[in-house]
């Protein structure tokens, strides 16, 4: 790994922190999914790979250690991998937004299945159904984001690397 | 843009398709008018072992304990998962290692006191339990 590549990390990792602090106040309104899927298109899966592991490990030092951390290190992850899957079959910015909405759909389930390797299904069941509606929430919006943000943001990062004479 | 603008439409139309259905299906399915219900206060280190019948029109149970909060010296406490019964009777929960257990009709509650509705001949009881 080249020093431009960690630094490249270092700075989409702090993006990734930044929108989710920003997005905080809002209820599972968040620009982690649709950022993740953007970079891994643009940069690959290795480096948004990194990213994502460095995003996550960086949760640990603003918010502390609790089990949804585990979690955290599989479905972000996980993400990058489904979308550098995704990204050799399709071009279309819908069938990224049908990744991110299913992501925010099933987002409560996973880790309601998740914490009952912890906690037992007697706590997952409840966990899951009293969160649909922020599930609902969650991957509603991030199809709208990926949709009307995924173009105009690759076209302008592209853009800006054309412009610094960064090459992939 | 405009086919954007229609399938975001329909995404967000099923969404709130969506969530008016978890209402119906999953939401609290409270009863309306006056209720006879019983709460049953057991805390077995301090000897209280009550018993209370209320008539009430509330519809939640988080509602209910409010509306008699004087009576049963009740007390609660806002966490992530919603309010959360600290304190009945005058004594309060060691947060380190009691909480109150909630048994509805003799099965253990699920849910939170917001979210358990009230129905009428509904058995209430409270237990301090150590975890």
């Amino acid at each position: 790994m080249r020093a431009r590549d960690i630094t490249l990390i270092a700075i989409l990792s702090a993006s990734l922190t930044a929108g989710k602090l920003v997005l905080s106040v809002v209820p599972n309104i968040e620009v982690v999914t649709f950022l993740l899927i953007t970079f891994t298109v643009l940069f690959g899966f290795k480096r948004a790979f990194m990213t994502s592991i460095v995003f996550v490990t960086t949760e640990i030092l603003i918010y502390g250690f609790g089990t949804w951390i585990l979690g955290y290190y599989i479905i972000w992850p996980m993400l990058v991998l489904l979308t550098a899957i995704l990204k050799k079959t399709v071009k279309s910015e819908y069938s990224y937004a049908a990744l991110a909405a299913i992501y925010g759909f099933t987002f409560g389930l996973f880790f309601a299945l998740f914490e009952s390797v912890f906690y037992g299904l007697s706590y997952a069941i409840p966990y899951w159904i009293s969160g649909i509606p922020f599930d609902i929430i969650h991957g509603t919006s991030n199809f709208v984001i990926v949709l009307v943000l995924f173009k105009p943001l690759t076209k302008t990062i592209q853009d800006a690397m054309v412009k610094l004479h960064l090459g992939k | 843009m405009n086919k954007k603008v229609i399938v975001i439409g329909l995404v967000v139309l099923l969404a709130v398709a969506a969530m008016f259905g978890y209402t119906k299906f999953f939401g609290p399915d409270t009863q309306k008018g006056a209720k006879e219900v019983t709460v049953e206060i057991v805390i077995e280190g301090q000897s209280i072992d009550k018993s209370y019948t209320f008539n009430t029109d509330t519809e939640l149970l988080m509602d209910l304990l409010t509306e008699v909060k004087d009576e049963i010296k009740f007390e609660s406490l806002d966490s992530s998962f919603g309010p959360m019964v600290v304190g009945l009777e005058g004594y309060t929960a060691n947060p380190a290692s009691e909480y109150f257990h909630i048994i509805i009709n003799g099965a253990d509650a699920m849910v939170g006191v917001k979210d358990i509705p009230v129905a009428d001949g509904d058995v209430y009881h409270f237990e301090i339990r150590n975890f």
